[in-house]
């Protein structure tokens, strides 16, 4: 707990927005806390989020979709398959009943949530230090 | 003030190291107030700084205390209620928030926690979309000043340290019936303080100029009070022999003479005769060379004097009539010794020397001078090349 809470701090203090290392190691720890997998394989449509996945351990890019265990960023309209998603924009995740969790800045706060109905429909759970931001509700 | 071209290397070297060790207590001196300056001018900064934080935090505590107070008026003590259930309540107190939100608050906003110690947005003043927190969006609490302000239903400030936007977050309770329900957050830009730097800064570089040209003027002054002194005594100076010459006697010595002294008249013997064989060039140097010996044999509190044509006066303290007898022996050996040579000439040079071994400051210098020259007269009565004392 206090590992993470150190991480967002520092984080929030650095709050470089060109500096994705801080935001790199964040997702690196929310996807190691929702998947007991030793590897992941991960699909994203977004370039912004490709170039940061790259370099992580234990986590491949998938090429396909149904291939992928989780899904990072919210995809086109036209995309469609049933994989945990992981978004990073509030509004989005509140719309995406496949989205588990969201990581997202406000008021320059990183902040983290993952709704636990969701977690359960797929069953994932969050462990350690991050279930602190796991709730029912996803307004 | 000394010629160095005529010092000896002891004495040279004495000289080097007083002047080393003078300007080594000057640096000493500078570091030592420079250290207490800017150790003053630290702590006055400080104080200002954390001062204005203060003043600024306070004004923000009083804004936020009557924002509060109309919260719970407005509501009727059912702040949470009103503001989930009614729009109206809602945009109401986001105008409210937006009217306080001046250009140094980045963010302005009301949040509440549930049970399980999750925080929600309940109001924003931010207007852009992409920005504004909708009600019930989460609030990320970092640090636990949050959770503080909840627990004592006091307000809360938070130091944002090394943060490029924030500098200070302030957490300000809205209670009802003696229970915090909400927190007003404020997140104060950091470009008040960096303002507040900015004046700082200016201020420390004026300090800091005004340090230097301190230093740099009182090393001047130093400087120019050697360079004036040199000059000053140089005066004094007879420029063939480069020791002081009569005017030092009467302007400089006679003021500062001792309780006992000694005085020596020394006289060149022939040495009229010298100058009508071999010339004034070599009766110059013979001039030169007398002075030089005598010079190195001298104490450093001693005074060598030309006090007119071939004669010189030897100004000492703290000797009595033996050694007076003795050092006299001496500077007339160290003439005769050696004879002294210019080009191809070659002058066996002899002084005689009068000694007045028991003058008094309580007594009148002419007349313990008239006494050494007395010696000196019987000196050159006894044959020259000896010493006689005063009776």
């Amino acid at each position: 707990m206090k590992y993470i809470i150190f991480l967002l701090i520092t984080l929030s203090t650095i709050l470089n927005a060109g500096d994705s290392h801080w935001e790199k190691m964040i997702i690196e720890k929310i996807l190691q806390s929702v998947s007991n997998q030793k590897e992941l394989s991960i699909y994203t449509q977004d370039d912004n989020v490709l170039t940061m996945l790259k370099g992580i351990k234990n986590i491949h890019i998938s090429h396909s979709c149904e291939k992928a265990d989780f899904i990072l960023a919210k995809l086109d309209n036209n995309t469609l398959c049933n994989k945990p998603e992981l978004l990073f924009s509030y509004n989005e995740y509140r719309r995406t009943p496949s989205a588990i969790g969201v990581f997202f800045w406000q008021k320059g706060r990183p902040t983290i949530r993952f709704s636990s109905q969701r977690l359960k429909n797929f069953g994932l759970h969050v462990d350690g230090e991050l279930s602190k931001f796991v709730t029912a509700k996803a307004y | 003030m000394e010629n160095y071209q005529n010092l000896s290397q002891p004495k040279l070297t004495k000289l080097t190291k007083t002047r080393i060790v003078q300007f080594f207590v000057l640096v000493v001196i500078i570091i030592f107030v420079t250290f207490i300056a800017s150790n003053e001018y630290k702590y006055t900064m400080h104080e200002t700084r954390t001062q204005l934080n203060d003043k600024i935090i306070s004004l923000h505590f009083e804004t936020f205390a009557e924002l509060s107070r109309v919260f719970e008026k407005d509501t009727k003590n059912q702040f949470i209620k009103e503001v989930e259930k009614e729009a109206y309540f809602r945009d109401n107190f986001e105008d409210m928030l937006r009217l306080l939100r001046i250009s140094t608050v980045q963010n302005l906003f009301v949040v509440t926690r549930d049970a399980e110690k999750n925080y929600y947005f309940l109001l924003d003043s931010e207007r852009n979309p992409q920005k504004r927190a909708n009600i019930n969006e989460p609030f990320n609490p970092l640090g636990d000043y949050w959770d503080r302000c909840y627990k004592t239903d006091k307000p809360q400030v938070f130091h944002h340290h090394d943060n490029k936007d924030l500098w200070i977050s302030v957490a300000y309770p809205i209670v009802e019936n003696n229970k915090t329900v909400a927190i007003i957050g404020a997140d104060i830009s950091n470009q008040l303080d960096i303002n507040m730097q900015m004046n700082l800064k200016n201020f420390t570089e004026f300090f800091f100029w005004i340090l230097i040209l301190s230093i740099l003027w009182f090393i001047l002054l130093y400087i120019m009070t050697l360079y004036f002194r040199r000059k000053y005594y140089e005066g004094y100076k007879d420029p063939l022999t480069q020791i002081y010459h009569r005017k030092y006697l009467y302007d400089i010595l006679i003021k500062k003479l001792g309780r006992d002294y000694q005085l020596f008249m020394i006289d060149i013997d022939f040495f009229k005769k010298v100058n009508d064989t071999y010339g004034h060039n070599v009766g110059d140097y013979i001039l030169q060379e007398v002075s030089n010996r005598m010079q190195l044999l001298i104490r450093d509190e001693d005074s060598l004097i030309r006090y007119g044509g071939e004669e010189f006066l030897i100004y000492t303290t703290q000797l009595n009539p033996t050694q007076c007898l003795d050092f006299a022996q001496r500077i007339r050996e160290s003439i005769a010794k050696t004879p002294i040579k210019y080009k191809e000439i070659e002058c066996q040079i002899t002084i005689s020397i009068g000694v007045n071994a028991k003058a008094s400051s309580t007594e009148k210098f002419d007349d313990m001078l008239k006494k050494a020259d007395d010696a000196l007269y019987k000196a050159k009565l006894a044959g020259r090349n000896c010493v006689r004392t005063a009776n």
